[in-house]
């Protein structure tokens, strides 16, 4: 059930989600990245979801947020880790998809999951994308080093980006 | 010159697969194989391991459907033990698996083929996804995302987890259902009863418009397998398995769980890692079978509550008794899932749902035990062996996608032979082709993929394996 | 016993993570640092129990001497300066509960004491999050001859102390160690399945002393295996006044 304009303006609200599978090493950075967000940055009005994916009916709570934060892994030289070594964390401010890759199949981009808020559900929050990108998406569970170092400056990076305060309109 | 065409990966099925499309010299299809491509072992793994962890050992074998895994596996148990576990334990598990048709047959629906069926089989790819069907139909993707919602919060509430509770245990549940639970998910009901009746509403006005694909979409006779429960009505969990021939008729029925390999024969073909099983009597290819949604409502006479089953009287009529095309399989998913949400709604309200007596204790009593059990996608099968300490020596388990594997692969070859043409690599036609895999909305068990970013890749290669042309979107 | 009889234990005076702390001779660091307030990460130990210093994962360090020492089986004395929790020793520990994990197949998601695991809460609060040496993956059997119980070897870090309990309080010692290094195991009697073993009296002990799910009941599936230790200080106490 979203807030009423009201309610946000007084309470404005932040959805974290981090995704990946853990059971493939570095994939599972935003998970880790998402367990620690709710260990640290918990407080009223912060919700934070850890999924192995992004699924469609997050696309009702993300319409009910006034910020979304995603976190995510990349593969090094593919997509955004192209050009840049893994542990690095990339940023981007992101817009809801105009057209969808049609063949991802089952996999859903955040920009999709923002496009499905927006259109069905009416809310368009602000929203920005982390990505860790990783070299190691092997069978098993943990981060390689590069990876794990990478999340520690996330965390850092995500302490300082959910404490800004934002004027909500 | 024999030419192939891969169409490679299969897009928006759950998991990975690949099709080749054989060329002959006259470059029309003459063979269709569907590849599934992935290995995992669990039958080898589990031996040595106690009976008690089976059904939270099988439900990794898919992140997709664990549910459907655990019912088969606790059913399995229950055999192992010789009990019969106590009738508010079958009315939770029952729940639970409606509750999971609910949440599958809703994602399949309304986020993988409503591109295709809303938007049109030619309609540019660009568009024909998730984010064109959200612009162009936000009131049906907004219904498939409540529809799943309801049924995935029914399964948390219910398990306490949504992707691998271990709340099914031989012998029962592990927990007996908490009245705020109850009232939560009765509350839904009303929408979640809305959404399946429009649907089912919308379906009806669409479905004409694709004659075309009806007529050769798997359009074929075969026998179809499944539960059927007493008096011929659908079910899903418990029941009789039967097979029915192409004319409705009765072929044999299963007197227990454990006669299966009576019937079932599995073939092993070189080109896939999934078993095609087969109906014994008939041998191999001959003896190919249908099931999942489309098989079960052939199956049954009725589903036993008033809504589903005046659906069901137009289905009929409309789609011919039994219904031979695998297109129908989207129609079938409708009907069931318009039933699910009634016999939630039914069960929520039994007057010993809330009895704490769900659990029935028992050591081994048989040393080989079988459980039958539907997915959203099919017939499950676990048959397991153990030891007289309990502990596992065999198992053997059959999985939904995999007694379709005759019928998906015809089905390719019959769409192939309509809308591909060896000179010409049109989107449409190749996308036709994924289609009517994806009518059977096959799981293909991709828990453990990593990242999802492939790109859809079309060879055409001669006989040597030279490629001599490559398509990508 | 006769209290009288015993003569007064020396107090002695010692330094543990800088804190000044006082003890008697015959407690141990561990006891002397828990009494204080001063937790050290532990496996083997249990109270009511005598200590072994087998999982090593309560080492602390002690001025003056290179060696890392086990808090459990080192003796106050006096002027003693102890570290408790130095990076050095956090390394260790950490790398001590990798090792236990690599070594047999604790396979956590599936166990049946996921969410009751003594290993699992050690490293949730010594923050291992993934072990980095590589797995053995050992072929290990499962003895479910008993008929109430199973011991999987798979998850069994040889803490021992389901032989110390069926040896000193049960007075059964039926279990017991065999062999060496990686190929030691917990066996019965003479290396007997548990079912055919004589002097096993089924009382259960050892089920519920066991930290992971190496000793469980049987019939529980996954998760379910709670255990409960709270019977031993109780039933060591009464010992001791009715003796």
């Amino acid at each position: 059930m979203c807030l009423s304009a009201e309610q946000r303006l007084d309470n404005p609200t932040l959805l974290i989600i981090g995704y990946g599978n853990t059971l493939r090493r570095d994939d599972g950075v935003g998970v880790e990245a998402a367990r620690w967000a709710g260990e640290h940055l918990a407080r009223p009005g912060v919700r934070i979801f850890e999924s192995h994916q992004l699924v469609p009916e997050m696309a009702e709570d993300i319409a009910c947020a006034d910020r979304v934060v995603f976190i995510d892994a990349s593969v090094a030289g593919l997509g955004v880790g192209k050009g840049r070594a893994p542990g690095e964390v990339v940023h981007e401010v992101i817009k809801p998809a105009d057209e969808s890759d049609p063949s991802l199949g089952h996999h859903i981009t955040p920009q999709v999951l923002l496009a499905m808020a927006s259109a069905i559900f009416g809310g368009c929050p602000e929203a920005e994308l982390f990505t860790v990108v990783g070299s190691d998406f092997d069978h098993g569970s943990g981060l390689s080093e590069p990876v794990a170092r990478g999340l520690s400056r996330l965390q850092e990076l995500l302490r300082a980006h959910t404490l800004t305060e934002r004027s909500c309109p | 010159m024999a030419q192939q065409i891969k169409i490679e990966p299969v897009t928006r099925i759950e998991g990975h697969a690949k099709i080749t499309l054989t060329l002959g010299d006259d470059g029309k299809v003459n063979d269709a194989m569907f590849h599934v491509t992935q290995f995992r072992g669990f039958e080898k793994f589990v031996e040595g391991r106690p009976l008690t962890e089976m059904p939270s050992i099988t439900a990794r074998i898919c992140g997709i459907c664990p549910v459907s895994h655990l019912m088969a596996s606790a059913k399995a148990c229950d055999d192992l033990l010789s009990v019969e576990i106590p009738p508010t334990a079958v009315k939770l598990r029952r729940l639970m698996n409606l509750a999971q048709f609910t949440q599958s047959h809703a994602l399949s629906f309304f986020h993988l083929s409503s591109p295709d069926l809303l938007l049109g089989f030619d309609a540019d790819p660009a568009t024909r996804n998730v984010v064109g069907l959200v612009r162009k139909h936000p009131q049906r993707a907004a219904d498939g995302i409540k529809l799943r919602k309801f049924g995935q919060r029914a399964i948390e509430l219910l398990g306490g987890k949504r992707v691998h509770p271990a709340w099914l245990v031989p012998g029962g549940v592990n927990k007996a259902l908490d009245p705020a639970a109850r009232e939560e998910i009765l509350a839904g009901i009303p929408q979640a009863l809305d959404i399946a009746r429009r649907t089912v509403e919308f379906f009806k006005t669409i479905v004409d418009q694709f004659h075309h694909e009806i007529d050769c979409f798997g359009n074929f006779p075969t026998m179809f397998a499944g539960l059927v429960a007493p008096h011929d009505l659908w079910e899903h969990y418990d029941g009789t398995f039967r097979f029915i021939d192409s004319d409705g008729i009765d072929v044999v029925e299963l007197n227990e769980p454990r006669e299966y390999q009576r019937y079932i024969g599995e073939a092993v073909e070189e080109f896939s890692y999934l078993k095609s099983p087969y109906y014994k009597p008939m041998g191999y290819p001959d003896g190919i079978y249908r099931v999942g949604p489309l098989a079960r409502v052939n199956i049954c006479k009725g589903f036993g509550t008033p809504l589903a089953d005046e659906e069901l009287a137009e289905f009929r009529q409309r789609a011919g008794n039994p219904a031979l095309s695998s297109f129908h399989f989207h129609w079938a998913r409708l009907l069931e899932t318009l039933h699910a949400v009634e016999q939630i709604q039914r069960i929520l309200e039994a007057p010993d749902i809330l009895d704490k007596q769900v659990r029935a204790r028992a050591r081994p009593n048989r040393l080989e035990g079988v459980g039958i059990s539907e997915a959203p996608r099919g017939s499950l099968i676990h048959h397991y062996k153990i030891d007289e300490d309990g502990r596992m020596v065999w198992a053997n388990l059959i999985i939904a996608t995999g007694h379709n594997n005759l019928s998906i692969n015809r089905g390719v070859l019959q769409v192939a032979k309509e809308y591909v043409d060896g000179t010409k690599l049109k989107e449409g036609m190749l996308n036709r082709v994924e289609a009517v895999v994806r009518t059977y909305d096959p799981c293909l068990s991709c828990s453990t993929h990593a990242l999802g970013q492939m790109a859809m890749k079309i060879e055409l290669t001669d006989r040597e394996g030279q490629v001599l042309d490559v398509l990508k979107r | 016993m006769n209290m009288s009889t015993l003569a007064t234990p020396q107090v002695i005076t010692l330094q543990i993570d800088g804190q000044d702390v006082s003890a008697r001779a015959d407690e141990s660091i561990l006891d002397v640092a828990r009494e204080n307030g001063i937790d050290i990460p532990t496996m083997c130990h249990l109270d009511g129990l005598d200590p072994v210093g087998a999982c090593r994962l309560c080492l602390i360090e002690i001025e003056g001497t290179p060696k890392l020492l086990p808090a459990c089986m080192t003796y106050a004395e006096e002027g003693m300066r102890v570290l408790t929790d130095s990076p050095r020793l956090q390394k260790y520990r950490r790398t001590i509960l990798e090792l236990i994990f690599a070594e047999r197949n604790h396979v956590c998601s599936v166990c049946v004491s996921n969410g009751h695991c003594e290993l699992q809460n050690m490293a949730v609060k010594l923050g291992v999050s993934h072990v980095t040496v590589a797995y053995r993956y050992p072929k290990m059997e499962v003895d479910s001859s008993h008929d109430r119980f199973r011991l999987d070897h798979n998850r069994c870090i040889l803490c021992t102390r389901c032989v110390r309990v069926c040896d000193a309080v049960e007075g059964a010692h039926t279990k017991d160690v065999m062999g060496r290094g990686v190929l030691s195991a917990i066996i019965h009697d003479l290396n007997e399945p548990w079912g055919d073993s004589d002097t096993c009296t089924s009382c259960g002990k050892c089920v519920h002393v066991c930290p992971t799910g190496a000793l469980v009941e049987k019939g529980t599936a996954s998760s379910e295996m709670a255990k409960r230790t709270q019977f031993l200080p109780y039933l060591t106490r009464m010992r001791e006044h009715h003796s």
